[in-house]
């Protein structure tokens, strides 16, 4: 052992020993037993309702169940929220934003449509097929909002010499290039 | 320390029986308090705080063990508080009373009594660089003789933490001392 | 029911849909947190006479009705008619799926709601489902992969806008891919179909080159036989040629009636006359799950129609959570509540 190792053990030893000496000690005593007595008189103070709350703490069991409770309670909030902004975030990635619109009905659906139409009409067995009433009704409707249309459109022309002329011009080329063909 | 009838009967709101554990525990508390915060007043008033504290919660112990673990965390933890609060001193003189003071301790004679006042001087001189958790666990490992399990209980921290907390109070203090007694020595004191 | 030739419903279908005069119809469905659904249907058309009775979801006199006039896209003028009703919940709904008498009331559809109480945030669910038309068919999912399948769900005005924009020609050529794959989609599900509805009808009676199994097996067959004859196929079916070729001579001329009546239950499903509309739901809160789009007003969105439940269920679903700030408070006082209490006993 060093000397200053030695000087530090003798050092202590002396402090151990010295025990500091409570003076007046009977009027500390006094002092303590007034205060209680003060404390007593004011009937339920804020400590003793703290004391009702929280004296779970001193129970072991509800102490440990109760801290248990809050762990499980903390993880399942982390979980909850991590979860839902994964799935925010992926569903972010994943949507397709599409500007408004209803659906109508395209020349390629057309196609396809036409195409099962034929093949169906065909797996039929008899020369004959079944078709709704209000179908018919329906096609009624179209020709005549057609025709209606068809009309106004020849008014028009009719209306405009060098339209008219125009048209009859290009319908006479497209029969001629029906004819070549 | 103290019995197991007289904990129950204070349980029961005997005032008696409590003055009674009062006068017996006083001096301990005291002796804790003082070591800590080096001032006889504020020790008294720490013994006061905790012994009212101890009356209010005395229901939750329940065997004399206990209750001295118990008494000392409250000791312990509002000399702590006090210590925490207190801004730090400007850097301590060592005038001639203290030089005189500390040789005669570290000297061969070990038969002269050594006044509150002077241990406290020495003992703010020993820990005076020391953190507030260093010196609790200085002063109730090397004056107090507590070990280590019974720190850990008393302050809450781990028992690796409390060893190394002593390591280095020890540190300090002993290159303190070295330094002290170097000066000494050039001054030809010693 | 009236009967015709083939050539003749040809015409009428080609007809019908070039006229193009029926109204867009969108359907939004605002689910409250107590499981009541206000259900708001929007018609546009230019033509100013539309009944709103004749609708492809349930309407009736109990919805109220409005009418308005807007200026379209290309500054035509649109005839608007609202119509706006609350069902306390899902199973009113249901019962007007059930007593429909509109356009779509052939096809079974259902709604669901579901609420689930997970402490911090509650869980709604909300879905709107078309039971499949084929019995038989394949999923179509087995024949396009995961980019054609995002195209085969685009409503046609998204499909339309993506052919016209910049890179139109890739689109241009990923839609002429997904028609190709849908059209023979179709026809397998469709032979599908009808092999499997004239199994039915055979029962006990098939032999064993007639058992479901044997037929199944030559499926292929068949549709590489549909494929073959194309604009042909219905005179040589007539003829019963076709018919023949598929199980023989003798089994052709036995089993007809069964083999015609299997055709025209399978042609049933696959022409199923639905009409087409746009679905919408606004959800309570925050949704976090979906399996549709999102429309520009940044409401979910799914186009339903005929191809998307035809061999398959067709579910719109949507999932959205709303926080309980009632539990959030309860929880954090309690764990605020342990850990001074755990404070409280360290110092003692």
């Amino acid at each position: 052992m060093t000397k200053t190792e030695e000087q530090y053990k003798r050092l202590i030893t002396r402090l151990r020993y010295a025990k500091p000496e409570l003076k007046r000690a009977d009027e500390l005593s006094d002092e303590i037993i007034r205060k209680i007595r003060g404390l007593r008189h004011k009937g339920l103070t804020i400590q003793g309702i703290a004391d009702s709350i929280f004296g779970w703490i001193y129970i072991p069991w509800v102490r440990r169940s109760l801290i248990g409770a809050a762990f499980i309670l903390v993880m399942v909030f982390v979980y909850q929220q991590v979860f839902i902004i994964r799935q925010v975030r992926d569903l972010s990635s994943k949507i397709t934003n599409i500007s408004n619109g209803t659906p109508t009905p395209s020349i390629p659906e057309l196609d396809r449509k036409l195409t099962i139409y034929k093949i169906s009409a065909g797996l039929s067995s008899s020369s004959e097929t079944k078709i709704n009433d209000n179908k018919i009704k329906e096609l009624i409707e179209s020709y005549e909002s057609l025709q209606s249309k068809y009309k106004d459109l020849i008014r028009i022309i009719d209306k405009n010499p060098h339209l008219k002329k125009y048209v009859e011009k290009e319908l006479e080329n497209q029969r001629n290039l029906k004819t070549n063909l | 320390m103290i019995e197991k009838e007289l904990i129950e009967k204070c349980k029961k709101g005997d005032l008696g029986s409590f003055t009674k554990v009062v006068d017996q525990v006083s001096p301990f508390v005291f002796s804790v308090a003082f070591r800590l915060t080096g001032d006889e007043e504020t020790a008294r008033d720490i013994v006061q705080e905790t012994m009212v504290t101890v009356w209010q919660k005395i229901n939750r112990i329940n065997t004399p063990e206990s209750f001295k673990t118990w008494l000392y965390r409250i000791t312990t933890n509002k000399c702590y508080d006090l210590l925490r609060k207190r801004k730090r001193s400007p850097e301590l003189r060592i005038g001639e009373n203290e030089w005189r003071l500390l040789s005669q301790l570290i000297s061969e004679e070990e038969d002269s009594m050594i006044e509150n006042e002077e241990a406290a001087i020495i003992i703010k001189i020993l820990t005076d660089r020391l953190s507030s958790m260093q010196k609790s666990v200085f002063v109730l490992s090397e004056l107090e003789g507590m070990s280590a399990d019974e720190i850990s209980k008393v302050t809450g921290i781990l028992k690796t933490r409390v060893k190394a907390n002593l390591y280095y109070a020890r540190k300090k203090i002993g290159m303190m001392l070295k330094n002290i007694l170097q000066y000494d020595k050039n001054r030809g004191t010693i | 029911m009236k009967k015709l030739k083939p050539g003749l419903v040809i015409s009428m279908a080609f007809l019908m849909t070039a006229s193009c005069n029926e109204p867009k119809t969108v359907v939004t469905n605002i689910v409250h947190p107590d499981g009541s659904v206000t259900r708001k249907i929007e018609m546009k058309s230019s033509e100013k006479n539309f009944r709103i009775t004749n609708v492809q979801v349930p309407c009736d006199s109990t919805w109220t009705v409005r009418d308005s006039l807007e200026i379209g896209e290309k500054g035509d003028t649109l005839w608007v008619k609202r119509a706006e009703k609350t069902f306390t919940d899902v199973e009113e709904i249901n019962l007007a799926y059930k007593s429909d008498s509109g356009l779509n009331k052939n096809f079974p559809r259902h709604a669901e709601f579901k609420k689930r109480f997970r402490w911090f945030n509650t869980e709604y669910t909300f879905k709107e489902i078309i039971d499949k038309n084929m019995h038989y068919g394949y999923p179509v999912s087995d024949f396009l992969d995961s980019e054609e399948l995002k195209w085969f769900y685009y409503p046609d005005s998204h499909i339309e806008k993506m052919k016209n924009g910049p890179d139109s020609i890739k689109y241009r050529a990923l839609n002429d891919t997904v028609d190709k794959k849908v059209e023979n989609w179709m026809i397998k599900s469709l032979v599908s179909e009808w092999i499997a509805e004239f199994s039915n009808l055979l029962g006990e009676n098939s032999k064993n080159e007639l058992s479901a199994e044997s037929l199944m097996n030559n499926e292929d067959r068949f549709v590489t036989i549909v494929k073959k004859y194309d604009e042909k196929f219905d005179s040589l079916w007539s003829n019963g040629i076709i018919l023949k070729e598929f199980i023989g001579e003798a089994s052709a001329i036995k089993y007809k009636t069964q083999a015609d009546s299997a055709v025209n239950i399978s042609i049933n499903r696959l022409l199923a006359d639905f009409r087409d509309y746009t679905l919408r739901t606004i959800m309570p809160g925050k949704v976090t799950e979906m399996n549709g789009m999102i429309d520009s007003s940044g409401v979910l969105m799914w186009p339903v129609k005929s191809d998307y439940f035809l061999t398959q269920t067709y579910e719109m679903k949507a999932v959205s959570k709303v926080p309980n700030i009632w539990a959030w408070i309860v929880s954090g006082v309690f764990i605020s509540f342990v850990i001074y209490g755990a404070i409280i006993r360290k110092r003692g």
